[in-house]
């Protein structure tokens, strides 16, 4: 059975090109932050390159330090690289969390239907519509000192109607299948529908539930950054540019410092977007069929 | 023996995929005479339906023609190759020349436009000279299929599979061609109106003369519209004849058990 | 001619039959109203319930926010530390944080609905809060509005001809570039252009909505000023948009492209751009409307951080500054105008769809 899973998804991945290219980025992104430690311990060579005054500041990009100092004399490309493995921590937590929630709610509200369906599906179109941004910023104003697993469940609040939204439509449409009435004819209890019927279908929308979740996870934490309003303590990408508009870096031409986040930032938006559209196009025969690329 | 229409000669056509290709078509050869009606039958996967969206190249990738000729033949103009004839030439030789009912039930309306603006387009195109006559020829052309004038302003999702039926039927034979290829024209309307679908298209060919070639997985409809029939089975043509002498004395197994699969009023089961 | 002429089909004239009385039949009898009835209803269900989330969203929030209020006020305006108790209970008062939960819920609601009043603010203390928004909303309307209509009319026309060129390198390289930018945030696109041409180049202001030389009115200076000043935040707003509107029309069109009535279309020998304008992109753009309103929540929260950056006199720079000084009543005020413009802006393009397109099901 789990050979059977493993050569579907290997089929999946080799049918979509698209797919696979998203897949091949974020692999590559999160085994480099997975070594983190590594390469910022080969980068210092015995200092730690991102303890303030490590080196002088404002360096400009050399063969010592690819991408120059900041203002505190940190080597930028530590720095990045240590961003990029929180960055993209906080896409993973947020991103859980927001798919689970977002599967229960698409659950209760697609397969039971009815008022119930009509109160959550107002609810979660309600939060898609209006602008969270003030909400979530007012609430990481309030909350001071928080974790990073903290910032990722207040993040969650505002990311899993995402999920839900791709996953109650595909519910809707799975609910009324024959094989799933007849399991209801044969008296199969809810749950055991849903986990034996439905579950094994809903796999690829719920990876681009997650896949958008956990884009607009990394989004609202850079979008807190830049403002400064990030969580204490700890370095993500959006920091980085922060700390770049503020220092004035812009100013300096200290380019590294915004430039590559940014492009880090694009590579993985992309990434996943890539994802959740190669998913959509396996999944979806409409798209497919007269896609001709 | 009259005028031919429609010459194909040696036809082909196959579908390429990745696990190997398929033939659909297999060197079919069939003549469309001026003025008949002819029946393509065959059950489905047997090409016919392949047949003519080839003929009216509309096949698409991973479909292709792979030989053969179809030499046509329209009024007042040079015979052209339908297979090979492409671009502006191709544009222009279709509706005017050879025009397309497909099945009602398809969404071939398209669902944004008002019937008239769906004549319009097909007319104005082909036929500027007639955009002063359009306010007293769309009527003129429901009015021939049976539909009232006021269907003109109605939208595709306010007809029925009926009238919409009705509706394609009207706009094929609008610039009046020398061909009109039909697609099921019967398939999926209920039994009623399928007679008089089929009473629709007999008149047509009275009132305008058009040549059709019908495409129809049902041999009753060949059986009530039909001239000639030819019967396809896995991308061949196993028989062509006259209606009634392929009713009455089928050459080939393969008609005989369509044949007989017609179900007959007064044939009690005992 | 054969001798018998088909039947006529007459068109179906479905619940008229028997004529009904009272509302339930004048509502049969006007499909349009009773759906701009019904959708009004539940705007008001949906104004209602976002601005009670937002509400008990930030009165329910960890921390003390009377204490951080008042404690700002003191830090603010009134310099001596202690503050005594009476002074305490009339900004509470004055705040509207007296009382228990909800009986603040029924003030600050009766309040904003009957008098249009968000409480005094605290960045322009003591001007009222809705006055503080209602200067910068025009800012925020101006550059959001212009630059999301036109980054969706971009998006929408090149998207569906990418669709219809599908397969073409151009529409390969169109799409793939929209995949990799659509979700990028406005704001990186802001700061790079802001470094290019801002601080590097020098072509263009980096800060503000306008020379603060010229005297503001509507006069040919002032205006070719605010164009001059809104380029680069409204540039980054519509390249962005315009690749999210490509990659959603793109991924409308191909199935379109599929439909019978596009093979109906070429069997007929029209032309390709009309059939790509009356046939493809007249299908694919009315649902692009729809999804044009529900954007806009999405496009705000962007645009919040452009306005920052540029600090453009808008309702994002507003917020922010707001934020940074815990200014609860204008916190809750621009998210509140925030929500009220959207669901307003939906309200009426979903009122205006019946209009476009036939199709739509208003009657029920």
């Amino acid at each position: 059975m789990p050979m059977r899973l493993l050569h579907a998804v290997v089929r999946t991945i080799r049918n979509s090109r698209r797919l696979a290219t998203g897949l091949v980025i974020l692999a590559a992104m999160i085994l480099v932050a997975l070594f983190s430690p590594l390469i910022i311990k080969l980068i210092g060579g015995g200092t730690n390159p991102i303890e303030v005054a490590a080196y002088e500041k404002w360096l400009v990009p050399s063969a010592d330090h690819l991408l120059g100092t900041d203002q505190f004399g940190r080597d930028v490309f530590a720095m990045v690289i240590k961003a990029l493995s929180v960055s993209l921590q906080i896409g993973a937590i947020a991103g859980l969390i927001s798919t689970v929630v977002g599967v229960i709610v698409a659950f209760v509200a697609g397969y039971k239907g009815g008022w119930i369906d009509g109160i959550l599906s107002t609810f979660t179109g309600i939060l898609l519509v209006i602008p969270t941004f003030p909400l979530l910023i007012a609430l990481s104003a309030y909350a001071k000192n928080v974790t990073l697993f903290q910032v990722g469940v207040m993040i969650s609040i505002f990311a899993w109607p995402f999920a839900a939204k791709t996953i109650r439509s595909q519910v809707l449409s799975l609910r009324t299948r024959p094989y799933v009435d007849l399991a209801r004819v044969t008296k199969a209890r809810d749950m055991e529908i849903i986990v034996t019927e439905l579950l094994p279908n809903l796999l690829p929308f719920i990876g681009v539930g997650f896949a958008s979740s956990a884009l607009g996870a990394i989004f609202g934490l850079v979008g807190l950054e830049v403002i400064g309003l990030g969580p204490g303590g700890v370095i993500d990408l959006g920091q980085i540019i922060y700390n770049a508009i503020t220092t004035g870096a812009l100013t300096l031409g200290a380019w590294p410092m915004f430039v590559v986040p940014i492009a880090l930032l694009t590579l993985l938006f992309a990434a996943l977007n890539m994802v959740n559209i190669g998913l959509e196009e396996v999944y979806n025969p409409r798209l497919r069929g007269v896609a001709g690329e | 023996m009259s005028e031919i229409v429609l010459d194909i000669k040696g036809l082909e056509v196959t579908y390429r995929s990745t696990h190997g290709d398929v033939q659909a078509v297999r060197g079919v050869d069939l003549a469309v005479r001026r003025g008949e009606i002819l029946g393509i039958a065959g059950e489905s996967g047997s090409g016919k339906s392949t047949l003519a969206v080839a003929l009216l190249r509309l096949l698409k990738p991973p479909g292709h023609v792979t030989g053969g000729s179809a030499m046509f033949h329209p009024a007042g103009r040079s015979p052209v190759d339908l297979l090979t004839v492409n671009g502006e030439e191709l544009r222009v030789l279709r509706w005017s020349a050879l025009s397309y009912l497909p099945q009602g039930s398809m969404s071939s309306l398209n669902p944004v436009m008002r019937v008239q603006d769906q004549f319009k387009d097909v007319i104005l195109e082909h036929a500027p000279a007639r955009k002063d006559s359009l306010g007293e020829l769309i009527p003129r052309l429901l009015g021939q299929v049976g539909l009232e004038p006021r269907v003109a302003r109605m939208y595709p999702h306010e007809l029925s599979g009926g009238m919409k039926q009705r509706v394609l039927m009207a706009i094929a034979v609008a610039l009046e061609p020398d061909l009109v290829i039909a697609d099921e024209p019967t398939t999926a309307l209920d039994v009623t109106i399928q007679r008089v679908i089929l009473q629709s298209l007999a008149d047509l060919r009275t009132d305008f003369g058009v040549t059709l070639m019908v495409i129809s997985h049902d041999m009753g409809v060949h059986a009530q519209l039909a001239d000639r029939v030819a019967v396809m089975y896995e991308g061949r043509l196993v028989e062509v004849g006259d209606v009634r002498q392929v009713f009455k004395d089928p050459r080939d197994p393969y008609t005989r058990q369509l044949i007989e699969s017609i179900p007959r009023m007064g044939r009690r089961a005992s | 001619m054969t001798a018998e002429a088909p039947p006529v089909v007459t068109v179906d004239k479905s619940q008229d039959s028997a004529p009904p009385s009272g509302v339930r039949a004048w509502l049969s009898r006007h499909p349009l109203a009773a759906y701009a009835i019904r959708r009004f209803g539940l705007y008001l269900v949906e104004l209602w319930g976002a601005l009670t989330i937002a509400f008990f969203f930030f009165r329910l929030m960890p921390g003390d926010p009377v204490r951080t209020l008042i404690q700002t006020l003191q830090q603010n305006y009134i310099y001596n530390a202690q503050a005594s108790a009476e002074l305490i209970a009339r900004y509470r008062t004055e705040f509207g944080l007296d009382g228990n939960l909800f009986v603040q819920y029924v003030k600050y609601m009766e309040k904003l609905v009957l008098h249009g009043d968000m409480g005094p603010s605290l960045i322009n203390y003591p001007t009222p809060a809705q006055t503080v928004i209602l200067r910068s909303l025009p800012w925020t309307i101006g550059l959001l509005g212009i630059s999301a209509v036109l980054a969706w009319i971009f998006g929408v026309v090149i998207g569906a001809i990418a669709g219809w060129r599908r397969g073409k390198l151009g529409s390969t390289i169109t799409t793939n570039l929209a995949i990799a930018l659509a979700h990028v945030p406005f704001f990186f696109v802001a700061l790079i252009l802001v470094y290019v041409f801002a601080y590097t180049l020098g072509m263009l202001p980096a800060r503000s909505a306008y020379d603060s030389s010229i005297a503001p009115g509507i006069t040919p200076e002032f205006i070719g000023s605010v164009l001059k000043y809104g380029l680069l935040p409204a540039l980054s707003i519509v390249v962005i948009g315009t690749f999210g509107w490509i990659l959603s029309t793109r991924m409308l069109m191909v199935p379109i492209l599929g439909e019978d009535y596009l093979v109906y279309a070429e069997a007929k020998g029209l032309k390709g751009s009309r059939i790509l304008t009356r046939y493809a992109l007249r299908n694919c753009y009315l649902p692009q409307i729809t999804a044009f309103g529900i954007s806009l929540g999405f496009i705000f929260n962007g645009n919040v951080l452009v306005e920052q950056l540029f600090n453009y006199p808008g309702l994002g720079t507003t917020l922010v500054t707001a934020i940074q000084q815990l200014d609860f009543n204008t916190i809750l005020g621009v998210t509140n105008i925030a929500i009220f413009s959207v669901l307003t802006a939906v309200l009426l393009l979903d009122l205006l769809l019946p209009l476009l397109d036939p199709r739509v099901k208003y009657w029920k």
